[in-house]
């Protein structure tokens, strides 16, 4: 099927730097859409740094700089996410991101969940409520939080709180999901639930996963890379 | 295990301590002794209330209570926006090259001396404020608390910038990858997660306008007469303990500033415990 | 939150900014403007000659140099009383405090430290009179009880650096030693005070700072518009700062106000120079102690 050959993100010639300390050598890769990817390698060579590439987070480190090109299929065009009238938080939007420590705001679950909403200027509380179920549902959570939304939502289980986070990128419809490790600080059992999410993820939306579990990416992965010494290769 | 010569220098460390210890007691209580008179009388909380007209008898400090507070207060009104412009700016807009070196700058205005500024004020501002509003002298509350609110500015902007900064990561980077602008971030996450910081802010922004001695003593005029608007002359408590510290020592007159000394040793006393107790308060657990 | 109100944020955030840097501007560039003409030899040492002044032969009448000898006396004279003292304190706190005692301490501190500076004037002046009456009728306000105002003035700002400067070197740092056989004392000196020394003295610069440019204090004293060098310690004595208060009321011609300029430029240049100093200290020390270790 046509659907399942199209390029997602296209990188070339990208190289990335911490003041002088050189993180990417002229790395050049593609990732197909729909499909799980994984990035392995040794710790502290950068997968994390790799993941914030595609969603320019990294620019709030001091120091940090990016040579080379950027391009991501959002809503059917190849856009070079770097270029100079792209909006920030409108990149954010189609690129969601769930991090290693799962981040709940100081908030209640159902407000951390209706917070993606509200900055993207949705008021509709009626659709909020709609799209607050509809993503718990899909994170498999909503059986287990539906009669406490109100809680303040540290008040979950680990594994609760990265269900909660996932649920919390998907809300507003990403097309590309970059996942830094989702189940480190998890055990088997919260890891396992989460792993069949990221299975179901990919009819969605296309997933970048960074895992240290060679059994997970073998599990999850359609495509593995491995990232070794500033520079990607095929696995 | 430990000589005696040892032992002495430990005890001449808690000597030391002790010391300063009963340095901020004896401050309070050799101004208690002095006012001991006004005690005596039962005249301390009618000075608080009545005016100051030494050739009637009545050294009331009632006109300089409200010159303080009128200055204070409007010398927060203009310094405490500013504080927070310019915090947002250097923590939330701009935390870059371009909010570091402004951050920069901010340290460096808390080192120039306050009669600097003070006089800088006379010479440019009170001019200004003469011609712009054609009323007196050009020295009254406004110019003072203009000036004030410019002395005051920068220790608040670095306890409002430092308690913005001290929003766990975690936080600013869940946002940041939702699709936050930086003002959304601030308004939803930083802002509630600092209103601990900012109240320490204009508390300690406010102890320092009413403490402050020389701007008032420079620009506002100095009037004994309770102020009526921010176009009047007016004397804080610090003015006036400035000023009539010369007369003579054992007069009733004298004797009553030491009553302007026990207030604003109180005002101070209450808004560093109220400090106190906000840092105190159990914060929200992080994760 | 709506499009118009994030715009309103940002360009008030912006012009907050820009204000502030503009009222700073405009503050230096009048005070250079207005005195830097008066830079010059006529405006310290007056009629007298720069070099019969220096050496102490004939004394100055109508320059700044009183004011600067008197100001540095007694920022000197200050900190010398002032350091020991607060030195000890903070050693005290970071070191031997525990629990409630701790708090106490640290709360007297911060009440000291808010105190207005014209309660420390008055406390000094009430003290100058306590002595006048019991121990000498020589003792009046001069530059001794106001060296001492002063000390009081910054104990607080030296006892918090040298605690905080202390309080933040590394658990382990502190334990090495001791492992190695050392007492708590040997320990505090040899090891833990060398480590906080930029710390430290980076405070006691900016207490240096603090005590020159203060004018509250010293105006309840013992300083005065007129006295030529100190005499002795219980001399009256002129000073920098209530130099500039004096004349921004009482001058008579534009000479005096340009003096009054340039002695602000001073002591601008004075705090600048210091704030600069207690920088760079901070930073450099600390290298040049990695470095020796």
């Amino acid at each position: 099927m046509v659907e399942e050959d199209k390029i997602k993100i296209e990188i070339e010639n990208l190289s990335f730097f911490y003041g002088e300390h050189r993180i990417f050598h002229d790395v050049s890769t593609k990732m197909m859409a729909n499909k799980i990817t994984a990035v392995v390698g040794p710790s502290g060579q950068g997968k994390s740094t790799f993941l914030m590439i595609m969603n320019r987070l990294w620019e709030n480190i001091p120091q940090a700089r990016l040579e080379g090109h950027v391009h991501i299929l959002l809503k059917n065009r190849m856009t070079d996410i770097y270029a100079r009238d792209v909006s920030l938080p409108d990149l954010r939007r189609s690129v969601g991101m769930v991090f290693q420590k799962s981040n709940p705001l100081p908030m209640s679950i159902y407000k951390n969940m209706a917070f993606p909403l509200k900055l993207a200027g949705i008021k509709n509380q009626a659709q909020i409520e709609e799209k607050v179920e509809a993503a718990l549902r899909d994170a498999f959570l909503w059986n287990e939080v539906k009669d406490r939304l109100s809680h303040d939502a540290r008040s979950l289980s680990g594994g609760q709180q990265q269900r909660l986070c996932i649920a919390r990128a998907l809300i507003i419809g990403p097309e590309l999901m970059l996942l830094d490790e989702p189940t480190s600080s998890l055990d088997a059992r919260a890891a396992a639930i989460i792993e069949e999410l990221i299975l179901l993820l990919k009819k969605r939306c296309t997933v970048f996963l960074v895992s240290h579990h060679m059994e997970q990416i073998a599990r999850l992965a359609d495509t593995v890379m491995a990232l070794e010494d500033g520079k990607i290769k095929p696995v | 295990m430990i000589s005696r010569f040892e032992h002495l220098i430990e005890k001449s460390f808690l000597a030391a301590a002790l010391w300063s210890m009963a340095l901020t007691i004896l401050i309070f209580v050799f101004m208690l002794i002095l006012g001991l008179p006004l005690f005596r009388e039962g005249r301390f909380f009618s000075l608080l209330f009545t005016p100051w007209i030494p050739g009637e008898e009545q050294f009331g400090i009632y006109p300089m209570i409200m010159g303080t507070a009128a200055i204070s207060v409007l010398s927060l009104c203009f310094g405490a926006p500013l504080a927070i412009g310019v915090s947002v700016f250097i923590s939330v807009l701009q935390p870059g090259r371009l909010g570091r070196w402004l951050k920069k700058v901010v340290v460096l205005m808390t080192g120039v001396p306050t009669v600097v500024y003070a006089f800088v004020g006379i010479f440019l501002l009170v001019p200004l404020v003469q011609s712009f509003f054609t009323a007196g002298s050009g020295m009254n509350i406004l110019t003072a608390s203009l000036v004030l609110a410019l002395l005051i500015a920068p220790t608040m902007i670095l306890i409002f910038s430092g308690s913005f900064e001290n929003v766990p990561i975690s936080y600013c980077n869940a946002a940041d990858a939702l699709g936050s602008s930086a003002v959304q971030k601030f308004v939803y996450v930083i802002l509630p997660y600092s209103w601990r910081g900012i109240i320490t802010g204009l508390i300690l922004g406010a102890a320092r306008a009413v403490g402050d001695t020389l701007v008032a003593l420079m620009l506002a005029g100095n009037a004994v007469a309770v102020p009526g608007s921010v176009f009047d002359s007016a004397r804080t408590l610090t003015a006036h303990i400035a000023l009539v510290t010369a007369a003579d020592f054992d007069s009733i007159e004298f004797r009553t500033i030491f009553a302007g000394g026990i207030l604003l040793y109180l005002i101070t006393l209450i808004m560093v415990l109220t400090v106190r107790f906000l840092s105190s308060l159990k914060k929200e657990a992080s994760p | 939150m709506n499009r118009l109100g994030e715009i309103s944020v940002t360009f008030f955030s912006w012009l907050c900014a820009l204000s502030l840097v503009a009222a700073l501007g405009t503050v230096f560039v009048f005070l250079l403007f207005k005195g830097l003409g008066g830079m010059n030899l006529q405006t310290i040492f007056g009629d007298t000659n720069a070099w019969d002044a220096l050496t102490l032969r004939k004394a100055v009448f109508n320059g700044l140099f009183p004011a600067i000898v008197g100001t540095i006396l007694l920022v000197i004279i200050s900190v010398v009383m002032a350091l020991p003292v607060g030195l000890a304190a903070g050693i005290y706190l970071a070191e031997y405090g525990t629990g409630r005692a701790k708090n106490i301490f640290s709360l007297s501190c911060d009440i000291l430290a808010g105190v207005p500076s014209i309660l420390v004037g008055l406390f000094g002046f009430s003290l100058s009179i306590f002595l006048h009456k019991y121990i000498s009728q020589n003792i009046y306000p001069c530059l001794l009880i106001s060296a001492a105002s002063l000390s009081f003035l910054v104990l607080p700002y030296l006892i918090r650096t040298t605690q905080i400067a202390l309080e933040q070197i590394p658990s382990e740092d502190r334990l090495t030693a001791l492992a190695l056989g050392a007492g708590r004392l040997q320990n505090i000196f040899y090891v833990l005070i060398p480590r906080a020394l930029s710390g430290i003295v980076s405070g006691v610069i900016l207490s240096i700072g603090r005590c020159a440019e203060d004018t509250a204090v010293i105006m309840l004293t013992g300083v005065v518009a007129m006295a030529g060098l100190p005499q002795s310690l219980l001399a009256k004595y002129e000073a920098l700062p209530f130099f500039i208060y004096y004349i921004s009321s009482q001058y008579t011609d534009m000479q005096e106000l340009q003096m009054g300029y340039a002695a602000a430029i001073i002591l601008v240049g004075i705090c600048a120079v210091l704030f600069v100093a207690a920088f760079f200290i901070k930073n450099r020390l600390v290298e040049r102690m990695l470095f020796r270790i």
